[in-house]
């Protein structure tokens, strides 16, 4: 009969992973069940040998730098999976039937723009919102992982690169920032045509990605780890 | 995979043509198969496959489904259909590869 390690060796087996700095619960799983996999091939062949020794040269097998490279990896694949998901969404909004609604969304903007006395205080409020609104968003979704985190102590990686806006965060902040810095030195003139089309173009199509990034992604992917792990769940 | 550089750029192949020709598969598996078919002659590195499993699977040519085996959690790959189209694919580019290397290596005279 096939040597099969118990469920007490398992629990021993997450704990070397974190020990060796795999902080995330998915990434873990997979290790330990590779692991144990590994330990138990040894056992058919060498039943005497003890769980440390299997467990030493299983690690052995991940080369110098043990888990790290996997860590890394995974890390950097699911950041490429979370950004090409932005970029498929974003691109929909130019095909039909939603291009109707992005062409209708830009006129709508550019005819407050442009007939409103107070154009310029709307531009920089709608930039603000839309750039407020995500932020309390995931500011919300932290809060909610941070306490699921406290009672069950599982980090799972999708939530980080959420929580880091796909680590790079810092970037949907550049326009702000530069919208900001433009407007202590002069003021947007939405008379010109082409400074209307660029400002009310700029207001969707920057409400489109901070949307995708803070709402319908992490719902996305949030169901998608539902379907992998059942037992997860959100505070 | 430890024993010879030659098969570094054929681990993304490899992998795609066994998950063709097995409904779903998990890593360690993989590597034991890998073993198997190849007489012990090739050995894939845990280090080199799930870096590649991950990598495939964000590019959306692998499905992952989560099970309980025993008594832990196993990840299970699955390819996608475009997963299956692109095993098509990188098979027709290998056998290319074994063809130019054929003729590099061993190649026929004639008197044409």
């Amino acid at each position: 009969m096939k040597p099969i390690i118990t469920e007490d060796r398992i629990q021993e087996l997450y704990a070397f992973t974190r020990q060796h700095f795999v902080v995330h619960y998915d990434i873990q799983t997979e290790l330990v069940d590779h692991l144990a996999n590994g330990i138990e091939a040894q056992w058919e062949e060498h039943p005497l040998r003890t769980f440390e020794d299997a467990l030493h040269i299983e690690f052995k097998k991940f080369g110098v730098f043990g888990f790290q490279d996997v860590v890394e990896q995974r890390t950097k694949a699911l950041t490429k999976y979370y950004w090409k998901e932005v970029w498929r969404l974003f691109k929909q909004y130019f095909r039909l039937p939603k291009i109707i609604m992005t062409v209708a969304l830009v006129l709508m903007v550019q005819m407050l723009l442009k007939f409103s006395p107070y154009s310029g205080t709307i531009f920089y409020g709608f930039v603000c919102l839309l750039f407020l609104l995500p932020v309390f968003k995931i500011w919300r979704f932290g809060s909610r992982v941070k306490k699921r985190r406290k009672s069950k102590e599982k980090h799972y990686l999708f939530e980080d690169i959420i929580l880091s806006l796909g680590t790079g965060g810092f970037v949907l902040q550049i326009p702000l920032q530069f919208l900001l810095h433009f407007h202590n030195r002069t003021e947007l003139n939405f008379d010109n045509p082409w400074v209307l089309w660029i400002g009310s173009s700029f207001v969707v199509f920057y409400g489109f990605v901070m949307y995708l990034v803070a709402f319908y992604i992490p719902k996305h992917m949030e169901e998608n780890m539902k379907k992998m792990y059942p037992e997860y769940t959100l505070v | 995979m430890s024993n010879s550089k030659l098969y570094k750029g054929s681990l993304t192949t490899i992998i795609l043509k066994l998950l063709s020709e097995n409904d779903k598969m998990y890593g360690y598996e993989i590597t034991q198969k890998v073993k198997e078919l190849t007489n012990g002659e090739l050995k894939i590195t845990e280090g080199a496959l799930y870096p590649s499993l991950h990598k495939l699977e964000a590019d959306g040519l692998l499905d992952v489904e989560v099970a309980k085996v025993d008594n832990r959690m196993r990840k299970y790959y699955k390819l996608t259909e475009s997963g299956t189209k692109e095993t098509a694919n990188k098979l027709s580019e290998l056998e290319n590869y074994i063809k130019t290397m054929q003729a590099l290596v061993n190649p026929k005279f004639s008197l044409e």
